[in-house]
């Protein structure tokens, strides 16, 4: 049975996904006026940030849900992992490509080996680890190891945060645009804030989405 | 003076690869949802008519 505030959830944080994102494509393509140095392209900026900050909600919940799996062994709590930690690697996949194709035209290379690049792969291929086992390994066989591996990747989530201070920023490529308040137009800084709420909700609607999913394959499982 | 360089390209190419992503996993979504509705419906319909036999 799928509680109430579950599906109360899916339906308000998909209406709010769908306005919030409408509005910030607007914001980040009628609205924003282009970059100096970059050009155009620095407005991947936007969702390049703002899926960062989706992905990391996830993998919050995929933590939270792996350690209360653990715990309770609640078929309930499975399934939001399964799906926090799905649409968390979708939405960390999304960072590492869009992020290649502006470094490749701002900095002319597509990766380079420093602190935040390489942390954020060990990221994605953590959870690549845990979307392969969650889809090969059955079902309720592979819970347990699952939540075990969910709750790895996302303590990572704070080395990468971090990572960009191991080095000097003369030394790395990659920016640090929000710590060092680098955006200077206040049009940059309203479209970077809606954008990021637009895909905050959106996560939470892909989660609640997919994990009601899970809860119907379970239930499946438990009746046959 | 500095001249703004034509990224344009690569700005097109970025949000393909994020709206095909988004999108495309959307479309799985429905499609598994879908699916496993109607599995749910008809082994419910079954039941329900193996209890009118019954009676």
């Amino acid at each position: 049975m799928i509680p109430h505030w579950h599906t109360t959830t899916e339906r308000i944080s998909g209406v709010a996904a769908t306005i919030l994102v409408a509005v910030a494509l607007w914001l980040v393509f009628m609205k924003v006026p282009n970059e100096q140095v970059m050009g155009a392209v620095q407005r991947i900026f936007y969702f390049h940030v703002g899926a960062a900050f989706g992905a990391y909600l996830a993998f919050g919940v995929a933590f939270i849900t792996g350690v209360l799996f653990l715990v309770s062994k609640s078929p309930f709590y499975d399934s939001l992992n399964e799906a926090a930690g799905e649409v968390g690697f979708l939405l960390c996949s999304i960072v590492l490509l869009s992020g290649m194709i502006w470094a490749h035209s701002a900095w002319n290379t597509w990766f380079r080996w420093e602190p935040r690049l390489v942390t954020f792969l060990l990221l994605w291929l953590i959870f690549l680890a845990f979307v392969l086992l969650r889809t090969y390994a059955g079902k309720e066989s592979s819970s347990a190891q699952a939540a075990i591996l969910s709750i790895i990747g996302s303590s990572t989530v704070p080395l990468v945060w971090l990572s960009v201070k191991l080095l000097p920023q003369a030394s790395q490529l990659h920016p640090q645009v929000v710590e060092q308040q680098g955006l200077r137009h206040p049009l940059f800084v309203v479209a970077f804030l809606v954008t990021t709420v637009a895909l905050c909700a959106f996560t939470i609607w892909l989660v609640a989405l997919r994990s009601r999913i899970g809860f119907y394959e379970r239930a499946i499982l438990h009746q046959e | 003076m500095t001249t703004t360089p034509d990224t344009f390209p690569s700005l097109f190419a970025g949000y393909a690869v994020i709206w095909i992503f988004i999108v495309g996993y959307l479309f799985l979504l429905t499609h598994r949802l879908n699916k496993i509705e109607r599995a749910i419906s008809v082994k419910m319909s079954k039941g329900t008519e193996t209890d009118d036999s019954k009676k």
